[in-house]
């Protein structure tokens, strides 16, 4: 349902995207998986029609989303980062509104808004202007306004970023019943545990690059062999990286001020020996061992935490 | 043909109206402070207070102070009596009196005597124009009649010396007045005194109740033209913070064209604008009694103008996602337009160079355009020009707005 080909998008001499390419079959949530500027928010942008891209291809239900915009965009349902919302009007005012921009009218258009205003709990705010929603109304509001067409396809860009608990459930329980009714959905998050819960394949990108690629299993599968050992700590480096050296399969990941990152085959029997020697270097604050998981995979793949 | 974004923008006006409201209430402040300052009768000329002090209390005197209280000089001239310098001084204080005129003592022997005769003129020193005004006029009364008392001077002469006999023949009498009727008929241009009877006629400029001038139909145009200018910059703004808060991005990944969105946003910002501008022209038209002379030259001008004002406002704010830049950018053409096309103070008031300038700025064509269609009078200003003017700034808005969504 969306394919997407050799994807680039250039500002000036920055490569937001490079060469990114992906699908998202029907029925199938794909997550886009990385830290803030990977390139998602571009990514999406792309896919949505908001920004041309500089290379490559985009299809939507076979229409390409640069050489037949109007048509793509009629089987998308678009979710941006932001809640974007009118909020002079109501809610059932914004879905008339949002409606008739997708050929939307009448009697059918007040009752699909009313279904899905029903559908994610916004059924008493109604004819409330939409301004005095709560953070949380207006983002289930904007899921609602992306939804009114039903999209074959539906792009979400952090569908959940800042929201409390209850809000992020209800948005996951609603983005779940949009795929097992037959749409494709593409989202972009930087929250592990939502794309280990919505997800059935996952693209991890950095950089503008789509590093790992496959479905939480194959995955899983691929992080058997990571582990993480995190020193803290104003400890000498060239100590460390000595004793990294002696470590086989062993690579430091990342180094700042507060402490070095080094990724650890997970099958190594020295482990032991490994944090005793670590934990008797000078000035070392604090020594921890990350277990196998999509997060040490992460950050063994782009050097960096998600949070980052 | 459906207009989903033009309805939407409407309906979000009317739901929410009051800072528009606010701006549309602009030139009604102003008018009412006009009327307040000038009566609102049309008649526009300042009053300038003239004190006199006669100290001479002759004959001739009594026909100085007798000239600034006739015809249309009294329109100008307010004359006060005074009684001597000290009442002139707590005059200028209460600024009661801009000018002070001081006929000294002997003033009627000087002039009868041809000698020199002085008049004094003192201003009030907290006043800037009123004084130079009561100057003016004082300095082109003293000329007449320096001129009058040299062609009379041989009758004048004569009265002077039978005010000095003793006695007063009735044959020295009617001599002096011979004298006077003689030197009337033989000096230049002054036959015609024989029967004179002096009044202005207007010529007949074609129009209806030219005469009936009509204040409010002089300033509200340009009023209501600054008003048009704030209430398109607050309606810019709001597009502006669409934009700024992704509601434009959201709205173009929908199936919609974006030169579709830029072209209903004009759409609405010019049909908004128009409603300010009839709602405007009927309440004030109906509190000031303007009379409906030209109005549909006077509609044709506005729409041109509300054209133009959307396109440039369109054009300014689609330059920078910045509010403070735009509304900065805005705002300072906005008033540079509107005082250089008279919005505040008719340009008929100003120089001949700054008149020309006014002519050619479309807010000057528009404000003379409409202000003459009000009034009756001939437009005399470049039509064509103002609607050249909307339209490309109408496009312009367009195409700007184009580039900075997509």
């Amino acid at each position: 349902m969306i394919e997407v080909a050799n994807l680039s998008k250039r500002y000036g001499k920055v490569e937001a995207v490079a060469g990114v390419s992906f699908h998202v079959g029907a029925g199938e949530v794909y997550g886009l998986l990385g830290p803030n500027g990977a390139g998602k928010s571009t990514a999406i942008g792309v896919i949505s029609g908001l920004l041309r891209p500089s290379a490559g291809q985009v299809e939507v239900g076979g229409h390409d989303i640069v050489g037949s915009p109007e048509a793509a965009k009629r089987i998308l349902g678009v979710v941006p980062q932001q809640s974007v919302v009118i909020e002079e009007l109501s809610a059932l005012q914004n879905c008339s509104f949002f409606g008739s921009l997708y050929g939307l009218g009448g009697a059918a258009l007040r009752a699909r808004s009313r279904e899905l205003i029903d559908w994610i709990g916004l059924g008493e705010k109604a004819g409330q202007p939409a301004g005095e929603f709560s953070g949380g109304q207006m983002r289930r509001l904007t899921l609602v306004l992306a939804l009114l067409h039903e999209p074959r396809a539906l792009v979400l860009d952090e569908p959940t970023v800042g929201l409390d608990p209850q809000t992020r459930l209800r948005i996951h329980e609603a983005i779940r019943e949009v795929a097992r009714a037959g749409a494709a959905v593409l989202m972009s998050t930087h929250y592990l545990d939502e794309a280990e819960q919505l997800c059935d394949r996952i693209g991890i990108i950095d950089h503008g690059r789509i590093i790992r690629e496959g479905t939480l299993a194959e995955l899983r599968a691929s992080v058997q062999d990571v582990q993480l050992l995190s020193l803290r700590g104003g400890f000498d480096r060239a100590s460390l990286s000595a004793l990294v050296g002696t470590i086989d399969g062993a690579r430091v990941l990342h180094e700042d001020e507060h402490g070095v990152t080094v990724s650890l085959p997970s099958r190594t029997s020295e482990l032991a020996s490994i944090l005793e020697r670590a934990a008797s270097l000078e000035r070392v604050a604090e020594v921890s061992v990350k277990p196998p998981s999509l997060e040490s995979l992460f950050i063994s793949l782009t050097g960096r935490a998600l949070r980052e | 043909m459906r207009l989903p974004l033009f309805s939407m923008y409407w309906r979000r006006s009317l739901r929410k109206p009051g800072s528009i409201i606010l701006w549309m209430l602009i030139p009604f402040v102003f008018m009412a402070i006009y009327t307040l300052a000038f009566g609102g009768d049309g008649d526009i000329t300042p009053r300038v207070g003239l004190a006199v002090v006669d100290r001479d209390s002759s004959l001739v005197s009594g026909l100085v102070r007798g000239a600034f209280g006739q015809g249309e000089l009294s329109n100008l001239i307010d004359l006060k009596e005074a009684a001597d310098t000290a009442d002139v001084a707590e005059m200028f204080a209460r600024e009661e009196a801009s000018a002070a005129l001081v006929i000294p003592a002997g003033f009627a022997d000087s002039v009868l005597a041809l000698g020199d005769a002085r008049l004094l003129l003192l201003t009030n020193p907290r006043q800037t124009i009123s004084p130079q005004i009561a100057e003016g006029v004082v300095g082109a009364l003293v000329s007449m009649g320096n001129g009058l008392v040299s062609i009379f001077a041989a009758p004048i002469g004569m009265i002077r010396g039978l005010s000095q006999s003793d006695s007063m023949s009735a044959d020295v009498v009617a001599a002096t007045a011979r004298a006077f009727f003689e030197t009337g008929e033989s000096a230049p241009g002054l036959a015609a005194l024989d029967d004179i009877s002096v009044s202005i006629v207007e010529e007949d400029k074609g129009g209806d109740e030219l005469d009936e001038f009509n204040m409010a139909a002089l300033f509200f145009p340009g009023l209501v033209m600054f008003a048009l200018f704030t209430v398109s910059l607050s309606l810019e703004t709001r597009f502006l913070y669409d934009r700024t808060r992704k509601v434009t991005h959201r709205i173009v990944s929908a199936p919609v064209r974006p030169a579709r969105i830029v072209a209903e946003q004009r759409l609405y910002a010019v049909s908004f604008l128009l409603a300010v501008a009839v709602v405007s022209a009927l309440v004030g038209g109906i509190i000031w009694r303007i009379a409906p002379t030209g109005l549909a030259t006077a509609g044709v001008i506005a729409t041109a103008l509300v054209f133009f004002i959307a396109g440039l406002n369109g054009t300014i704010f689609s330059l920078s996602n910045s509010v403070r830049a735009t509304s900065a950018i805005s705002s300072f053409l906005m008033m540079a337009l509107v005082v250089v096309g008279g919005g505040f103070f008719p340009a008929e008031f100003w120089p001949e160079w700054m008149q020309r300038i006014s002519r050619v700025v479309p807010t000057g064509i528009a404000n003379l355009g409409l202000t003459r269609a009000l009034t009756g009078r001939v437009i005399g200003v470049s039509l064509p020009a103002l609607f050249v003017y909307s339209g490309l700034f109408f496009v312009a808005g367009i195409i700007a707005g184009r580039r900075r969504i997509t």
